[in-house]
């Protein structure tokens, strides 16, 4: 080819300099036998006394012969079958205008509001988004369940030709028992997942057998799918899990075994403590020969082996274990594991009744806030609303009376009630608040934001105040549709009020940005073949 | 009242990022005390943390902004935000009279716009002192001359000396003759001599640029050494490579071509305290296409509002040259109009206008291409696009919206525009079923 000598002799001379090697007319450039051509002519013409002219008019004509004669490649690797049409409607321009904003980082934090949103109405997202979307999937794997709904047939054919989206692929096809022995690690745990839903047995018996041979990190996770669908007759082989090697592995099963009250678990940690705590009831003069109730502690002597066996920490790690002590946090430990009913039957007293007790001990810190704990991990109806009962009574509130499982409603319920208490100080109500992170009615809105105002509108009220900083998360939990009421009512006149606008201006502006983007959503969209 | 604005085509008006987020916070009512329209004009006044509220208003014929906020940015987020809720909520803009402070700016502007048809006329017809201006092109040709002998020497010395030992010259080898280069009014060449130092760190294959780039100014040289017998078009080219600028109020005068222009691609690069603005454009009756420069210093505004996925009727002027390409807009009758059908060619018909265009221009680098029934494929190492003829082209290792394009396409081919470099092809645009979107 006579161009890519030419090139190489006129390069290879470029960069030694025509002083070192003189343009070699003999090679490439002049007189190489094949005059018939332009290019051949053109180099030929060029006046080879003059090495530098010869070399750098040789140079630009070469580079127009290069430039312009490219060819374009034959293809020939196979061509990707093209999508399918879409079924479901894709939302609005507008709506994937806004998603795709949320994506870059403008209130990334409602992009699960959206994602919800969408799938409601059995949306799903415009093309030219779907890569940001999948991205956001691959980096937060807490996102997957729900962007995967919005994909469509374009999102699932597109992750198959991208290594980096090769998660969405583990969506197990529902019922194939087949991804268990071929999957990779994330098809099998949502294999797993999907059959603990359904059929917790059939779960079970599939992981027994390969429960020896596998890894010590999926042991653990294949494990915590058990939350879903547990039963007794999950006991046994947890029993055996409390043996394993791995440290992890054995906390995840205790703590699924101390949700079983009839587990063996559960039985030897109420031996180990109940010769531990009395229940001692008094008439006093003091209190007006009202009966009173004290629980009697005495702590554990020794730690042992079993203890460890059965999900018990010998070390506290965090400052309020630590300060209870080492004997009583294991006291501790073991009130939190045991449901809390067996004191009623032990002591045939109501819920009330002993938290009080608890609250009148030496060692009230870690038996109450045990008691509280195991309330928690069984769900003891009665007991949970104790605890609501002697928040309220006592009108402190530390957050921790709303534990997970409580219905919105009932929560709801009881922070109005917090709240009333207090005379609707809202400073008193902060740490119920900041657990209050489900959509809030609108009711329960209206007496928030009464009380944030009346709080503004106090001239006392100093500055660098929580307040401040709440309004803002706050806008995630309003609903939307009060979006205009919410702007509404502001002290504008309060002598602070310059200090608080931009905050509530933030939150304003969140919650108007969260009620368009539910509009945006509602409205009648294209029809769902690909345009 | 009209707008074919979207939300969308709104947004992609901010100059940045958080603009576009700050002109959406501003886009509800609550934030405008007053709010009106009056055939072509819209203005509103928003509370800001001054104690007076600043002043937005907007000429929908362009649409031209103006907002008394003292930000630098354009459009401001003022402006943005007025705009966006105009599209989302017109409702809430009482038709009024035009208050003081609106009437006061439609008036400067058509005065403005007065004075510039004026100027462009009166340029045509003055004689401007002809004997200064013959002397003043007198004495920039000999500076040029003597500029150009200069290079060529220097070019003479680093051919002789060789390549190799430039790898390691200081970046001062490169700076003094462009900025000899400068001194002889030569800017386009200083630029392209700059620019070189920078190619030793470019990456392998790095002396085979320089050489390229050696090759085209000794071309320019002995061009400009015989440009008198050259033809005109030609002539320009020459001198516009050296840095010799069209004026474009001259340009203005000239008769342009009017057609129904689709705006096919937008993309602005940042250099330094220089943004630089490029719109690709094609005649929908001819087929030519036609670029659009449009330069912004620090924080000033961009100056034209062409919107990419739209066509416009529009008389445009090209700049003199043997392959024309960039342009500026003469005239615009009416606002953006839906872009419908896209002309485009086949990879091989495109690469022979590339080769004959280059034989018109040999220092054209980039040319516009418009290519259709193209299949989109990814690669492991890059990425191709292929025609129906089975013929392809790679994606510059550059482009970063491969993905977002394989999505829009869903593996259909599609209609796909970008640039042609003689090595890769970087897109700006496509469109299938006439829906366009842009990287």
């Amino acid at each position: 080819m006579q161009y890519e000598s030419a090139w190489e002799n006129v390069l290879k001379t470029a960069l030694l300099g025509t002083e070192r090697q003189p343009l070699s007319m003999a090679g490439g450039v002049q007189g190489n036998g094949n005059q018939s051509d332009d290019l051949g002519v053109l180099l030929s013409q060029l006046n080879g006394a003059d090495s530098e002219a010869a070399l750098l008019s040789a140079a630009s004509a070469l580079t127009l012969y290069q430039r312009a004669g490219h060819l374009p490649a034959m293809g020939k690797s196979a061509v990707p079958e093209p999508c399918p049409p879409d079924t479901l409607p894709r939302c609005s321009a507008q709506a994937g205008t806004r998603l795709a904003m949320i994506l870059q980082g403008h209130h990334r934090q409602v992009l699960p509001e959206w994602l919800a949103a969408a799938q409601t109405v059995g949306l799903r997202a415009p093309e030219e988004v779907l890569p940001e979307l999948l991205d956001a999937g691959r980096s937060q794997s807490e996102l997957r369940a729900a962007i995967r709904p919005m994909l469509g047939r374009r999102g699932l054919w597109l992750a198959e030709q991208n290594r980096a989206w090769k998660y969405v692929a583990g969506d197990v096809e529902e019922g194939d028992e087949t991804v268990w022995e071929t999957g990779n690690r994330g098809a099998r745990l949502l294999g797993l997942q999907h059959w603990r839903g359904i059929d917790p047995a059939r779960a079970r018996e599939m992981l027994l057998p390969t429960w020896e041979k596998e890894p010590a990190k999926e042991r653990t996770d294949f494990l915590q799918t058990f939350k879903v669908g547990l039963s007794m007759a999950d006991e046994p082989f947890l029993e055996t899990v409390l043996d394993d090697k791995r440290k992890e592995t054995r906390t995840v099963a205790a703590d699924l075994l101390a949700r079983l009250p009839e587990s063996r678990l559960v039985q030897r940690m109420i031996e180990r403590v109940r010769p531990h705590i009395k229940l001692v009831s008094e008439r006093s003069l003091k209190k007006l020969l009202k009966e009173t109730h004290r629980l009697e502690v005495t702590l554990p002597e020794a730690f042992d082996k079993a203890m460890e066996r059965d999900g018990i920490a010998e070390k506290p790690i965090f400052g309020a274990q630590r300060s209870m002590g080492e004997k009583a946090w294991w006291l501790h430990q073991m009130v939190a594991l045991i449901p809390p009913d067996f004191w009623c039957q032990e002591w045939g007293k109501t819920p009330a009744e002993i938290i009080e007790a608890a609250n009148s001990s030496e060692w009230k810190e870690a038996l109450v806030d045990g008691l509280r704990q195991a309330a928690q991990r069984h769900q003891s109806v009665p007991w949970l609303e104790a605890f609501l009962a002697d928040a309220l009574e006592r009108k402190q509130f530390s957050g921790q009376e709303i534990v997970q499982g409580l219905p919105p409603q009932r929560i709801e319920e009881f922070v109005l009630a917090a709240l009333a208490s207090v005379e609707g100080k809202i400073d008193n109500v902060q740490s119920l608040l900041a657990v209050c992170t489900h959509p809030w009615s609108e009711p329960f809105a209206r007496a928030v934001l009464q009380a944030a105002q009346a709080k503004i509108a106090d001239a006392q009220t100093a500055r660098y105040h929580w307040l401040h900083y709440a309004l803002k998360g706050y806008a995630h939990y309003l609903p939307p549709t009060m979006v205009q009421e919410a702007g509404s009512n502001w002290p504008t006149d309060s002598p602070n009020w310059d200090y608080w606008r931009p905050a509530v201006d933030e939150m304003l502006g969140l919650l108007q940005f969260r009620y368009e983007m539910l509009q945006e959503l509602k409205a009648p969209v294209a029809s769902g073949v690909t345009a | 009242m009209s707008t074919t604005w979207t939300a969308e085509q709104i947004i992609a008006l901010a100059p940045d990022a958080s603009s576009a987020k700050a002109g959406k916070d501003l886009s509800a009512p609550r934030k405008w005390v007053t709010l009106g329209h009056s055939e072509q004009v819209i203005w509103g006044e928003c509370q800001g943390s001054g104690k007076n509220p600043y002043q937005t208003q907007l000429d929908m014929s362009e649409p031209a902004f103006k907002c008394s906020c003292p930000s630098r940015k354009f459009p401001c987020k003022h402006g943005l935000g007025l705009f966006l809720l105009l599209s989302s909520q017109p409702g809430v803009f009482t038709q009024n009279q035009p208050p003081a402070w609106v009437e006061e700016w439609l008036q400067s502007r058509a005065k403005r716009a007065e004075k510039a048809q004026q100027r462009a006329t009166e340029n045509k017809d003055k004689a401007a002192d002809p004997a200064a201006q013959a002397k003043r092109a007198e004495s920039r040709q000999a500076k040029v001359n003597a500029g150009l002998q200069e290079l060529e020497l220097w070019l003479r010395d680093l051919v002789r000396g060789g390549l190799a030992a430039a790898q390691n010259q200081p970046y001062k080898f490169w700076e003094t003759p462009a900025a000899r280069m400068v001194d002889a009014q030569a800017p386009g060449l200083a630029r392209m001599v700059r620019e070189m130092g920078g190619f030793s760190s470019s990456g392998a294959g790095w002396q085979e640029a320089l050489l390229q780039r050696l090759g085209l100014l000794y071309l320019i040289i002995e061009g400009f050494k015989r440009i008198n017998d050259l033809p005109s078009e030609t002539q320009a080219d020459l001198r516009s490579l050296i840095g010799w600028t069209q004026s474009q109020e001259e340009l203005m005068g000239q008769p342009g071509v009017r057609d129904q222009w689709l705006i096919l691609g937008q993309r602005v690069e940042e250099e330094e305290r220089l943004r630089v603005q490029r719109t690709w454009m094609w005649s929908r009756e001819s087929g030519r296409a036609a670029m659009i420069l449009n330069f912004a210093h620090g924080n000033s505004p961009l100056e034209t509002t062409l919107l990419p996925g739209t066509a416009v009727d529009a008389e445009l002027v090209y700049f003199p040259g043997s392959w024309p390409l960039r342009a500026i807009i003469k005239q615009r009758f009416g606002p953006p109009q839906p872009l419908g059908a896209t002309t485009s060619d086949s990879i091989t018909d495109a690469l022979e206008s590339y080769g004959a265009a280059l034989a018109l221009n040999p220092w054209l680098k980039e040319m516009p291409f418009a290519l259709q029934d193209i299949l989109v494929l990814p690669g492991e190492e890059s990425w191709t696009i292929r025609d129906a003829q089975g013929q392809e082209l790679p994606l510059s290792p550059r482009f970063e919206g491969g993905w977002k394009l394989l999505a829009f396409s869903g593996g259909q081919p599609l209609s796909i525009f970008g640039e042609w470099d003689s090595q890769y092809f970087l897109p700006f645009g496509a469109c299938l079923n006439q829906k366009w979107i842009g990287f």
